[in-house]
């Protein structure tokens, strides 16, 4: 129903990881790109709109710390750390590198959307609600 | 006559005094109006009566006072008379009374004379005088002060009994003794004495002599007399004996030394106890080696040493300092300098580690020989920072010495005492056993291959695989989309891929740990061909080769080596595995055998995407994955080639990575052949 789709870009350098986390997202009606290293990732950000960036830490390349900063740069994009890093001081270093939320693999599907519906913007609802009233009155 | 008589009457009535004259026969012949006053009757009562004959005013006293001066003719004078108080009069009056005997010319006696004074006044004065010193007197006598009065020469004018008392004897004993009897200094008494005689008032103790020879410690104030001139004729002092006083003050000072003893005692000991409870506390949260080497040196800065050394046998017979710690900042750098040298700074250090026992050098003071000895030992830097004092305690764990722990005096100024080896003892026992379990646990960690790092490292690992199977079954659980069925299998085909991959680290993380424990040593040895190695090694993987081509060229002349045949054999198949894995798929694989110096080379070649040059040492390493783009996505556990270096290693083999020119990779390993023969025989 949305008049834009909203993109999401998911760095993962496990292909199982981006097909389980891809076909869930676009099920859900997302735009979905795929990164499978750090470089990649910053290609794709500087080359599409992104909605929302779910990046894996462990990445070939610069890690995921080191993408979250570069894009941080220029961004206010929302991050979605994805890491099977579970110790604490990943965790921080990420939050203080400006990501916005974090979970630990392995996670399931309700629990990643969840998140993702949490952390992107919300324009659809009212470009939905303000054509309608348009609709309506006229 | 006549006219005589007439000028006597008025000298009597005008005399102030009784005047009265009697006959032989005692007989009034004459007398005044102070005199009939006197005897409280009139004149005109009495003329010419005896004097007996009256029994209201004179009393038998004085006429038998009378007669007598009749009878021995001899005068009477000044003779006091006290009436009692009559009515009329109420105060009770005092006379003197003065009888003379009468003669003519002859010699005859003509009869008495009588003069009488009325003494009442002056009486009731002297009275009054008598009560006022009676007064002073008893205040005097009954003081809680000493009094003493001297005169001029020192001699004892006065003395209470107080003050008498003081010095055990009675005031009869000490008057007309000068005061210099009863000092014990009399050198310093007699000249304070003197400045009194000279005027000085003073507020002094005074220390007495008692007749038993004790001293009375004396609190005093004394005073110049002077006469009514100005002279001064003695000297007043007034004293309280503060002995006691004294005594019970030193008493109170005593109690309170020993009370502050007492309680610096305890403060100390509560400070050694907070020491080594602290010192436990540090050292049973540190389990690793450098950190608890470090925690012990600062834990005895800056309570028990200015500089605290730990000193340990790193090898043989050498003790090296291994922490040092220091409380003045200022020396940060004499001590990285310190650190950096590694040679014994003192000779006696050996003997404190060979015996065990503790040692203390105390500073003697510059001039005692043993100083010039013990100063000779010590290297000039640390005498130039003013180490002089120190203690050696041997640190002591499971009946062994491990090192010594070396304390130090210099900035501070403080010495150490002999008690302070047992707290140093105690501390170095607490550390020595913090050390020897950090040594223990260090061996620990590495017989077990369970590094902090390779325990995260490992659950990373065993995570990523957990996390797709996860990802895949939730994802076909969920009620909101239908799936097609292809999609289906293709996530089921997803999960199993990850369940064996979990497995295949599993078996590989057990045998990592089995490798590294060392049990790999204890597999059975025996003689194999190369060629049988290299055949049943690539048989292993041949289901995982995919279009892989692959040549074996094994030299057919090689001996035998004595291995562990299933783990070189489990060495072989990985390297052609990840030949195959990483190349493309129809990568061309050619394994070879040969003899090159002395040793058998096994090499497997490829010609796929080859290895970054960074990468050719780490990818040995555990949990290494190659970083290239090609390879990604390739499912792998990173332990692969870590479990083949651990195999190689354990058989004395190398084993490396090279890149060829133009593309491909090699993957050597190499084992000894006469080193393999030597075990068999053996």
């Amino acid at each position: 129903v949305s008049l834009v789709r909203q993109s999401i870009l998911v760095v993962d350098d496990e292909a199982p990881m981006r097909k389980y986390v891809g076909v869930n997202l676009r099920a859900r009606g997302y735009d979905v790109l795929l990164a499978a290293d750090g470089a990649e990732a910053l290609e794709q950000v500087a080359t599409y709109r992104v909605d929302l960036l779910i990046l894996d830490i462990g990445l070939p390349g610069p890690d995921g710390l080191a993408v979250l900063s570069a894009v941080r740069r220029d961004l206010a994009v929302p991050v979605l750390m994805l890491s099977a890093r579970a110790c604490d001081d990943d965790r921080v270093r990420a939050l203080d590198l400006g990501a916005n939320d974090y979970l630990t693999k392995p996670v399931g599907v309700d629990e990643l959307l969840a998140h993702v519906r949490a952390l992107l913007p919300q324009p659809c609802a009212y470009r939905i609600s303000s054509i309608d009233n348009i609709t309506a009155r006229s | 006559m006549e006219e005589s008589l007439a000028l006597l009457d008025t000298l009597l009535r005008g005399a102030p005094d009784g005047l009265g004259f009697l006959d032989r026969e005692l007989r009034w012949v004459r007398l005044n109006e102070a005199l009939a006053a006197a005897l409280k009757t009139p004149v005109a009562q009495l003329l010419g009566r005896p004097i007996g004959e009256h029994a209201a005013g004179v009393s038998p006293v004085i006429e038998h006072l009378v007669r007598r001066v009749l009878e021995t003719g001899e005068p009477l004078v000044d003779h006091e008379l006290s009436g009692e108080p009559t009515a009329a009069a109420s105060q009770q009056r005092h006379h003197l009374i003065s009888l003379y005997p009468v003669r003519n010319t002859s010699g005859e006696l003509l009869g008495v004379g009588m003069v009488v004074v009325d003494i009442t006044e002056r009486k009731q004065a002297e009275n009054e005088v008598r009560e006022s010193e009676e007064r002073y007197r008893r205040v005097v006598e009954t003081a809680n002060e000493g009094i003493w009065l001297i005169d001029a020469e020192t001699r004892t004018m006065f003395i209470n009994q107080r003050m008498a008392g003081m010095l055990g004897y009675a005031p009869a004993d000490i008057v007309g003794h000068s005061v210099l009897e009863f000092v014990n200094d009399q050198s310093e008494t007699r000249e304070r004495i003197g400045q009194n005689l000279a005027g000085i008032s003073e507020q002094l103790e005074f220390p007495f002599r008692h007749r038993d020879g004790s001293t009375v410690l004396a609190l005093g104030g004394t005073s110049p007399i002077t006469n009514g001139r100005g002279d001064i004729v003695g000297a007043l002092g007034m004293f309280s004996d503060i002995t006691e006083r004294k005594r019970v003050d030193a008493e109170r000072e005593q109690l309170l030394t020993r009370e502050r003893a007492a309680r610096d005692e305890a403060e100390a000991a509560q400070r050694q106890l907070a020491l080594l409870a602290r010192a436990s506390e540090l050292l049973a949260a540190s389990l690793d080696y450098e950190a608890t080497l470090r925690q012990i040196a600062w834990l005895a800065v800056p309570e028990l040493a200015d500089w605290c050394a730990v000193f340990l046998a790193d090898s043989g017979e050498t003790l090296g300092i291994r922490a040092l710690a220091y409380a003045n900042p200022v020396h940060a750098e004499l001590a990285r300098e310190l650190e950096r040298d590694f040679t014994p700074l003192d000779a006696r250090l050996p003997d404190v580690w060979r015996t065990g026992r503790a040692e203390l050098f105390p500073d003697d003071g510059d001039d005692s020989p043993e100083m010039e000895i013990s100063r000779d030992e010590l290297p000039k830097r640390l005498r130039s920072i003013g180490i002089r004092h120190r203690l050696y305690v041997p640190m002591r764990a499971r009946g062994r010495t491990l090192g010594v722990l070396g304390l130090a005096m210099a900035d501070s100024g403080r010495r150490y005492q002999p008690e302070d080896v047992t707290l140093a003892q105690q501390l170095a026992d607490r550390c020595a056993v913090a050390l020897d379990n950090a040594v223990l646990v260090g061996e620990l960690r590495q017989a077990l291959g369970v590094g902090e790092e390779l325990l995260a490292a490992t659950s990373h690992e065993l995570r990523t695989p957990l996390a797709h199977i996860k990802g895949f079954t939730s994802t076909l659980r969920q009620p909101d989309v239908e799936w097609d069925e292809a999609t289906r299998q293709d996530f089921l085909a997803e999960i199993e891929r990850e369940a064996d991959r979990l497995g295949g680290l599993i078996t590989d993380l057990l045998n990592m740990s089995r490798l590294e424990s060392g049990a790999m040593e204890q597999h059975p040895r025996v003689p194999v061909a190369p060629a049988v190695l290299v055949s049943a090694g690539l048989d292993r993987v041949r289901g995982l080769l995919g279009n892989a081509q692959v040549q074996v060229d094994v030299a057919s002349n090689l001996p035998s080596v004595v291995v562990d045949a299933a783990s070189l054999e489990h060495v072989v198949g990985n390297l052609v595995e990840n030949a195959a894995k990483y190349g493309p798929s129809n990568v061309q694989i050619r394994i070879t055998g040969t003899r090159v110096d002395g040793e058998l080379e096994l090499a497997v070649t490829d010609d796929g995407p080859g290895i970054r040059d960074d990468d050719l040492e780490r990818v040995f390493d555990k949990f290494f994955r190659a970083r290239s783009t090609d390879q990604s996505g390739v499912p792998g556990t990173g332990l692969g080639l870590a479990i083949c270096r651990a195999i190689v290693e354990a058989h004395r083999g190398r084993i490396w990575a090279e890149n060829r020119d133009p593309r491909g990779a090699r993957l050597v390993v190499r084992l000894p052949l006469q080193a393999s023969a030597a075990a068999r025989r053996a």
